[in-house]
């Protein structure tokens, strides 16, 4: 029993050794022209064995991951090294948030040791707001404005505003021009449908091609919102709805 | 060789105790676990959403379009920017949907992926629906959970 219990003193020495990063979370500031930019996680071996990386990966497709040293895995007590987070940033703005998972020897499959955190700043050039314009049938039709504001050190134009629904019209005003516009929405027809919907394209002339083009909808409900319908899609095994198309 | 029968005692005896334990009590709990105090912002867990919110969710896949074909759950929409997908395409045809009235609960693949925190964010900032949320654990969670229907 004595041997057992000295034999047990020893399991320590079988626990995991750990990389010690300088920080596990980053913030950047991306300009607002950036498709790509990159975040360097720097690391040390302080522990007293070898540390293996046996595998790493980002949790989006829009990142992928550097180790240096030519992708070096196995890192002796005191030695150093850099995993870098390159993010494509072409799909995004505003403020992001995208993860790495570090896995380390003798870590389970869906337990990476580290998580290192990548936040990321996006201007946005372009603000709309809001995103949305909703009517009741229990209320006026009255007209309602979505505002545009532009946040670059060269002004921005909106070159043209449109609506998929003919049961709405657009009109668009110059507050100052290059940087604030009024969209003034109005539901001039009714729906055949419990729901009428258009899509609102602002184009504007911005030169990042990413955020020259956005996006509103408007939203008439003929039923009172009061009674919006609720439909009884269970979970588990159902029919795929059919994607819905904007008249 | 007395210390090498003492261990293999031990063991045994403990292999013994764990056997017992999971004939009583059956096995282990493999779901994925959720800690409400440990959501992040914009999470829930995937026992909150059948406790409160029961038949009134629409599901949004924001995994790869090729995953969510193979085995999204049923009546789930794609909405994701994974693969260069358009995010802006796809929210406009899922638009219909979302105004239902539904809340929204958006997935990924499991508890490390991130995309469905960003999808629920720009789904949440056009306030189509009352609640926008992102489910922790992801598609693991749904499919430990039975939700899943297995592949024919």
């Amino acid at each position: 029993m004595k041997t057992f219990i000295a034999l047990l003193t020893l399991l320590p020495l079988f626990a995991q050794a750990q990389l010690t990063f300088d920080a596990l979370q980053k913030e950047l500031h991306a300009p607002p022209d950036a498709n790509t930019i990159s975040c360097d996680f720097a690391f040390e071996n302080r522990s007293g064995k070898d540390v293996e990386i046996t595998r790493y990966e980002p949790t989006c497709s829009c990142m992928s991951v550097q180790i240096n040293n030519n992708g070096k895995l196995k890192y002796a007590p005191g030695e150093k090294g850099i995993i870098r987070a390159n993010f494509d940033m072409q799909s995004y703005s505003g403020k992001v948030d995208k993860l790495v998972n570090v896995w380390l020897k003798g870590d389970p499959e869906d337990k990476p040791s580290l998580n290192l955190l990548v936040i990321v700043n996006i201007p946005v050039l372009v603000e709309i707001s809001p995103k949305t314009l909703e009517w009741s049938s229990s209320e006026s039709m009255l007209p309602k404005t979505i505002k545009i504001k532009m946040n670059h050190s060269k002004p921005i134009k909106v070159t043209s505003a449109a609506i998929s629904n003919p049961i709405f019209t657009v009109e668009l005003k110059t507050i100052n021009e290059g940087k604030e516009y009024d969209l003034v929405v109005t539901p001039v027809g009714k729906s055949d449908n419990k729901v009428g919907i258009g899509t609102i394209s602002i184009e504007t002339d911005c030169d990042i091609a990413k955020q020259r083009r956005q996006m509103a909808f408007a939203i008439v409900r003929n039923t009172p919102v009061s009674q919006a319908v609720t439909s009884g899609a269970q979970l588990g095994p159902a029919p795929v709805a059919p994607a819905g198309s904007v008249k | 060789m007395k210390a090498l029968g003492q261990v293999t005692l031990l063991c045994v005896l403990t292999s013994v105790a764990g056997l017992a334990t999971w004939k009583f009590k059956g096995a282990p709990d493999r779901t994925v676990p959720c800690e409400i105090s440990q959501l992040k912002e914009g999470e829930i867990c995937l026992s909150t959403v059948i406790a409160e919110w029961q038949n009134n969710v629409l599901w949004v896949d924001s995994r790869l379009r090729s995953d969510w074909e193979k085995d999204g759950l049923p009546g789930s929409l794609l909405i994701t920017t994974a693969n260069g997908e358009n995010f802006d395409q796809l929210l406009e045809q899922a638009v219909p949907s979302l105004v239902e009235g539904k809340n929204v609960v958006v997935y990924c693949s499991d508890v490390g992926c991130g995309t469905s925190l960003e999808i629920a964010k720009r789904i949440r900032e056009f306030g189509l629906a009352p609640e926008v949320k992102a489910l922790h654990g992801g598609w693991k969670a749904l499919q430990q959970a039975g939700l899943i229907p297995p592949k024919s």
